[in-house]
C-alpha cells in the first residue's frame, strides 16, 4: 500500500465519524422543521424528514397565534421587541466590556486586579439569585414593562470583558507606545488604535452577546407583562398553553424561535469563528 | 508597562465606570441584597419588610430531603457533563482540525448549530423527542431495531440521562470551537520540532497537545462547571424536576421555593449556597492553575 | 476612526431613545372610593384587568366584548390584558404587587387568592358586592371564597369565582362501540369504572384502523387526577384546622392504592408517572385513550375538531358507596389591596357575574357558570355537557388551602412519582410525605 491510498483510507475513516456526528448534531433540528411543514396531527412525527405534503401554514397559524390574546397582536411584534433589545445588547455591550477589558489588560493603576477579579465574579452569581433585588431596583428606577429594563442589566458582562482582556494582552505594545509618542490620548487610542485592530474578537463578542440576548427567558417574564413588549423567547410561551396539542404547530412556533439568529449565524460565521480563534482563551 | 500620571489613571477608572456602574447595580447590590434576605423570612407577596431569623433557612434547607437531592443532583450533572463535553469538544476539535479534513468549515457549523439555537425551544423540542408516547419519535425509531418503547422523561432512570444529554449536545459545538482556537494557537514549528523525532501519535497528544491545551482546559473547566450548577431552563421546560425528585436541581428548587412558594429567604440561601460553593471551585482551580 | 465615533453616536441615541420610551402611565392618580358606601362612583377613568389565562381564542373574545359592554352601559374604560398559562402568569402579578403598580381586578387560579390573602394583599369583597349576586353564587362557591385566618380579613369575602372549573370524565364513543362496553351513567362505582378501564384497553379496530388503545389516561403529575379517589375513601390532604398532615391514613392509602391499579394494569399510558395531561390529550384525539379526566375546556377543544361531536361523551366521576367527589379550582376574581379603583374593579366583577355576562361566558368558552340564575337558561340547562360538570360541581372539592399550598403540591407530586417508580412503600410513601408536608407547615409559620 502507498502513501497516498494510505492517506485516502485515512481521510476516509476520519470523515465518517465527523460527517455522522454533524448528522446526529443536527437531527433533532431537521426534524422541528419537518415536523413544522407536515400536516398539524396528534402523533409526532416519525421520521427525520417529512413523509405527506408539504405545507406552511402551521408557521402562518403559529405566526397569528398571539392574536388570541391580544388584537393585532402576531410574532413579528415580538421579533422586533427582540432585536430592538439584542441590538442595544450588543452594540451598548460591546463598548462597556471593551473598554474595562482594555485597562485592565493594558493598564497599570491601583485595583486593577480587584476590578479584575470582581468581572470575573460575576460570572459565578446565577441569574436567579439576583432576579428579585434587580426586579425592585428596576421598579424604582420605573422601568417596568419597558425594554429598557431588559437591556441595561445586560449591557455588561464578565465573560465579554474577560475575553477582551485576553485579547487586549495579546495586542503587541509597540502599537499603543507608538500613538502616546504621538501624543494622541487613551480615548483616542483605544478608538482609534486598539478598536479597529480587534475586529474578530469583536465579531465573536457581537454572536455571543446576540445569542445571550436573544435566547434570554426568565428576566422578561419578570418584567415585561404587556404582550406587546413580549420577546420571542416569551411569546414560545403561548405554545405552551394545556390545550395546544398539535405538533406541526409547536414545531412551526419553535422553529420560528430559533431561525432568525441561525441565520445571523450563518450569515456572520466566518467572521466569528475566526474571532475564536483569535486567542480568545489564553488565560 | 508606560507609566501613567495622575490625570492618566483618573481616565482609567472613567473607562470601567459604565461597566461596573451596571454590575453594581445589577450583581453586586442585589447580591449582598440576597445575603441579607437568605437570613431573613421573606415572602415576595408581602409588603413587611424582612423579619431577621438568623440561619433557620440554612438549617431548615439541610433537613429538606428535597434540598439534599438537588445537590446530589446537581453533583451528578456537573460530574458526567463536564468531562463528557470537554472530551468530545476536544475531540471533534482534534478531527476538524486535522489536515486530512477538507470541509472544515461545514462540520464547524454543523457542530456549533444547537449552541445558538435558543434553550427554551430545544428543550421542547426533546420533550416531544422523548416523549412515552409508543408512537413518539424515538420509540418509533426503537421500534424499527426492535427495541421495546422506552418512558424516557417520565421515567426516574431516564430523565437525567436526557437532561445530560441535551446539554451536552447544546454545549459541545461551544467547547469544540474553543479548543479548536487553542490548537490554532499552537505554533507550527512545535510539532515540526518534535516530528524530527521518531514520535508516534498517542506521545505527541500526551506530551505536545495536552500540556499546550492547558489553558484553554482550564478556562473550559470553570466556564462549563459553573454553567452546569446553575442547570435551569431544561429541567423547568422539560421535567419540573421530577419524576420523584430525579432531576431536581439547586436552582429549579430556587426557583419553586422564590417564585412558586413565595419563600424568598429559603431561595437566597440557596443562592448563597450555589454561589459559595463556585467560588470555593474557582479558589481550587486557581491554585491547581499555578502548580 | 470615523466610523467608531459614528459608531458611538449611534448607540447613544438608541439608547436614550430606549431609554426616553414612556412607562405605560396609569391615568393620573384619584382618590379611592369610600369604602362601603353606596354614594356614585366617578366613572371617567380607566381600570386595569388582568386575567390569568384565557389564552384560548374565544375566551379572550368574550371576555373583550363582555368588557365593551361594561364600559358603554358605565362609561368606565377598562384596559384588558390576558396572561397564558404558560408565561407564568402568577409570578407577573406577584412582581407587579411588589412592585406596587397592579391592575385594579385581577383573575387568579385558585387558590392563589388565598395565598395572597396571607398577606393581606387582597381588598375584602363584602363592601362591594350586593347580596342578591352573593346569594345567586353556586352552592359549592358560597362558602370557598370566605376567608379564615388571622387578621382583618376573616370571614370576609376575598375572590369570586368566574366560572366554575371542576373536572369530570369524559370518553371516547367510537371505543366503547368497539370494545363494547355500555356508556358510562352517573351511577357507576369506581370497581366498575376500574373494570371498563380494562375492558377499554387493548387493540381495537377503531374507524378502519388497527390502534392500541389505553382504557384510562391519568398522570401522576397532578394531584387533580387522584385526589378525587382519596376524597372518596375519606383521605384528606390535612387535618381539619389545617394545622397537621391527614395523609398518613388507612382512608388516604386506599384512595392511593386504587389509583395505583391502573399503573398495574397497564390501563393508562405508559410514562403515565409523570405525563403531561396535553399529551394525553393528543393521544385522546388520536383514538389511542378511552376515557380521560379533564376541565371542560379541553372537552371545548376537543369539539372543535371535526367528528368530535358524535364520537364524545361526557360522563361522571365514578362513585364510592355513593360518594363521587370531583375536584374544583376555579379561575377567581380578587381586588389587590394597593389598587386605585376598587369600586369600579367591583362594578365589572359583579357585571361579569350577571347572568346574562355568565350565559354568554359559558355558552362560549363552555366553562360552567358561577351563578344558579345562569344555569337555568335553556341554552345552558339543555346541554349534556354543561349538565354534566354541573354535575359534578355539586360533589366538587377544593385543595387545601394554606400559604404553603404549593410546596405540598410539590412533595404529593414527588412522593407518589417515587411510590410508582418503586422506591418505597405504601406505608413508607404516607409516613414520609405526612413528615414533608408537616416540615412544610412548620417552615410557613
Amino acid at each position: 500500500m502507498n502513501y497516498k491510498t494510505l492517506r485516502i483510507i485515512k481521510r476516509i475513516l476520519l470523515n465518517i465519524p465527523l460527517a455522522l456526528g454533524s448528522l446526529v448534531m443536527l437531527a433533532p433540528l431537521i426534524w422541528m422543521v419537518s415536523s413544522a411543514i407536515s400536516a398539524n396531527t396528534f402523533i409526532p412525527l416519525q421520521s427525520l424528514f417529512p413523509t405527506g405534503e408539504v405545507t406552511l401554514v402551521n408557521f402562518k397559524e403559529a405566526w397569528m397565534f398571539p392574536a388570541a390574546t391580544t388584537e393585532g397582536l402576531t410574532m413579528g411584534t415580538f421579533f422586533l421587541n427582540t432585536i430592538i433589545m439584542t441590538v442595544c445588547i450588543v452594540i451598548g455591550g460591546l463598548l462597556f466590556d471593551s473598554m474595562a477589558g482594555y485597562v485592565i489588560a493594558r493598564k497599570e493603576f491601583p485595583g486593577r486586579t480587584f476590578f479584575g477579579f470582581l468581572a470575573l465574579s460575576t460570572l459565578m452569581v446565577p441569574f436567579y439569585v439576583t432576579a428579585i433585588p434587580q426586579y425592585i431596583i428596576v421598579k424604582e428606577l420605573g422601568w417596568v414593562n419597558t425594554l429598557t429594563a431588559l437591556i441595561v442589566p445586560s449591557l455588561a458582562s464578565g465573560m465579554g470583558i474577560h475575553l477582551f482582556r485576553s485579547h487586549f494582552r495579546s495586542v503587541p505594545i509597540e502599537l499603543e507606545e507608538c500613538a502616546k509618542l504621538d501624543g494622541a490620548s487613551d480615548f483616542r487610542i483605544f478608538f482609534s488604535v486598539m478598536l479597529p485592530i480587534s475586529k474578530p474578537i469583536i465579531g465573536t463578542m457581537t454572536t455571543l452577546k446576540a445569542m445571550w440576548s436573544w435566547n434570554q427567558f426568565l428576566w422578561p417574564l419578570i418584567v415585561i407583562n404587556n404582550p406587546k413588549l413580549y420577546t420571542i423567547q416569551q411569546g414560545l410561551t403561548f405554545f405552551q398553553g394545556q390545550n395546544v396539542t398539535q405538533y406541526g404547530y409547536l414545531c412551526a412556533g419553535m422553529t420560528l424561535a430559533i431561525l432568525p439568529l441561525l441565520i445571523v449565524f450563518l450569515v456572520m460565521q466566518n467572521f466569528f469563528i475566526g474571532g475564536l480563534t483569535a486567542g480568545a482563551v489564553k488565560g | 508597562m508606560i507609566v501613567a500620571s495622575k490625570r492618566e489613571r483618573f481616565g482609567y477608572y472613567l473607562f470601567l465606570l459604565p461597566a461596573f456602574v451596571v454590575f453594581t447595580t445589577f450583581i453586586f447590590g442585589p447580591m449582598l441584597y440576597s445575603f441579607y434576605l437568605s437570613l431573613c423570612k421573606y415572602s415576595l407577596v408581602t409588603t413587611n419588610n424582612p423579619q431577621f431569623v438568623g440561619f433557620k433557612n440554612y438549617l431548615d434547607l439541610f433537613k429538606n430531603t428535597q434540598f439534599l437531592t438537588a445537590v446530589k443532583n446537581t453533583m451528578i450533572f456537573t460530574l458526567a457533563l463536564v468531562p463528557l463535553t470537554l472530551f468530545g469538544g476536544l475531540l471533534v476539535a482534534m478531527g476538524i482540525n486535522s489536515k486530512l479534513i477538507k470541509y472544515k468549515r461545514f462540520y464547524k457549523i454543523c457542530y456549533y448549530i444547537p449552541y445558538v439555537s435558543s434553550m427554551v425551544a430545544v428543550s421542547y423540542v426533546f420533550k416531544i423527542l422523548f416523549s412515552s408516547r409508543p408512537d413518539a419519535a424515538m420509540n418509533a425509531l426503537l421500534a424499527a431495531f426492535g427495541v421495546a418503547p422506552i418512558e424516557w422523561l417520565n421515567s426516574a432512570d431516564w430523565a437525567m440521562i436526557i437532561i445530560i444529554l441535551l446539554s451536552f449536545w447544546k454545549q459541545l459545538g461551544y467547547v469544540m470551537i474553543i479548543y479548536l482556537g487553542g490548537l490554532l494557537a499552537i505554533p507550527e514549528d512545535v510539532y515540526e520540532a518534535v516530528s524530527l523525532d521518531p514520535i508516534n501519535g498517542p506521545t505527541m497528544l500526551t506530551k505536545i497537545t495536552l500540556p499546550l491545551l492547558k489553558p484553554t482546559t482550564m478556562f473550559l473547566l470553570v466556564t462549563e462547571v459553573i454553567n452546569s450548577f446553575q442547570i435551569f431552563t431544561p429541567v423547568h421546560v422539560m421535567t419540573s424536576g421530577g419524576p420523584g425528585m430525579a432531576t431536581t436541581t439547586l436552582v429549579t428548587l430556587l426557583y419553586e421555593k422564590g417564585f412558586k412558594n413565595s419563600n424568598m429567604g429559603q431561595a437566597s440561601a440557596i443562592a448563597v449556597i450555589i454561589f459559595f460553593a463556585l467560588l470555593l471551585l474557582s479558589i481550587i482551580q486557581n491554585n491547581l492553575d499555578k502548580e | 476612526m470615523k466610523k467608531f465615533f459614528a459608531l458611538f453616536l449611534v448607540v447613544a441615541m438608541v439608547l436614550s431613545f430606549v431609554a426616553c420610551t414612556p412607562t405605560e402611565e396609569p391615568t393620573p392618580t384619584q382618590e379611592p372610593a369610600v369604602e362601603g358606601t353606596k354614594e356614585p362612583v366617578d366613572t371617567n377613568v380607566t381600570i386595569r384587568f388582568w386575567q390569568a389565562g384565557g389564552d384560548t381564542a374565544d375566551a379572550q373574545a368574550t371576555m373583550k366584548s363582555l368588557v365593551e359592554a361594561f364600559t358603554a352601559e358605565t362609561g368606565i374604560k377598562v384596559d384588558y390584558q390576558t396572561y397564558p398559562w404558560g408565561a407564568n402568569p402568577h409570578t407577573s402579578f406577584q412582581t407587579a404587587i411588589v412592585g406596587g403598580d397592579v391592575a385594579d381586578l385581577l383573575i387568579v387560579g385558585s387558590p392563589f387568592d388565598y395565598g395572597l390573602a396571607l398577606e393581606g394583599q387582597v381588598a375584602p369583597l363584602d363592601e362591594y358586592i350586593s347580596e342578591e349576586t352573593k346569594a345567586d353564587l353556586q352552592g359549592v362557591f358560597a362558602s370557598e371564597g370566605v376567608f379564615h385566618g388571622e387578621g382583618e380579613l376573616d370571614g370576609k369575602f376575598i375572590s369570586m369565582p368566574l366560572y366554575g372549573g371542576t373536572r369530570t370524565i369524559y370518553y371516547n364513543k367510537a371505543i366503547f362501540d368497539a370494545a363494547g362496553v355500555a356508556y358510562p351513567d352517573t351511577s357507576w362505582t369506581m370497581e366498575e369504572f376500574l373494570e371498563n378501564s380494562k375492558k377499554l384497553t387493548g387493540e381495537f379496530e377503531i374507524g378502519g384502523e388497527k390502534k392500541t388503545v389505553y382504557g384510562f389516561a391519568t398522570s401522576a403529575k397532578y394531584a387533580s387526577q387522584y385526589l378525587p379517589f382519596i376524597w372518596n375513601f375519606g383521605g384528606e390532604i390535612l387535618t381539619q384546622d389545617n394545622s397537621a398532615a391527614a395523609v398518613n391514613s388507612e382512608e388516604w392509602k386506599a384512595g392511593v392504592e386504587y389509583f395505583l391499579q391502573f399503573f398495574e394494569e397497564g390501563v393508562t399510558p405508559p410514562g403515565s408517572e409523570a405525563m403531561d395531561l396535553a399529551e394525553q390529550l393528543a393521544m385522546f384525539m388520536d383514538d389511542q385513550v378511552a376515557m380521560m379526566c379533564a376541565t371542560v375546556d379541553y372537552v371545548t377543544e376537543i369539539l372543535k375538531n371535526e367528528g368530535w361531536d358524535a364520537k364524545l361523551g361526557v360522563g361522571a366521576m365514578p362513585n364510592n358507596n355513593g360518594i363521587a367527589s370531583s375536584y374544583v379550582g376555579a379561575d377567581v376574581f380578587i381586588i389587590p389591596a394597593i389598587a386605585k379603583y376598587p369600586a369600579q374593579a367591583a362594578m365589572l366583577l359583579e357585571y361579569l357575574l350577571r347572568t346574562d355576562s355568565q350565559v354568554k361566558y359559558a355558552q362560549v368558552v363552555g366553562f360552567t357558570p358561577a351563578v344558579k340564575s345562569a344555569m337555568e337558561d335553556p341554552s345552558i340547562a339543555n346541554d349534556p355537557v354543561q349538565l354534566a360538570f354541573a354535575n359534578a360541581l355539586e360533589d366538587g372539592k377544593y385543595y387545601a388551602k394554606v400559604s404553603c399550598s404549593s410546596d405540598i403540591t410539590t412533595i404529593l407530586r414527588e412522593n407518589i412519582q417515587s411510590l410508582l417508580a418503586g422506591n418505597m412503600t405504601l406505608d413508607e410513601y404516607a409516613a414520609d410525605a405526612e413528615a414533608r408536608i408537616n416540615q412544610a407547615l412548620a417552615e410557613a409559620e
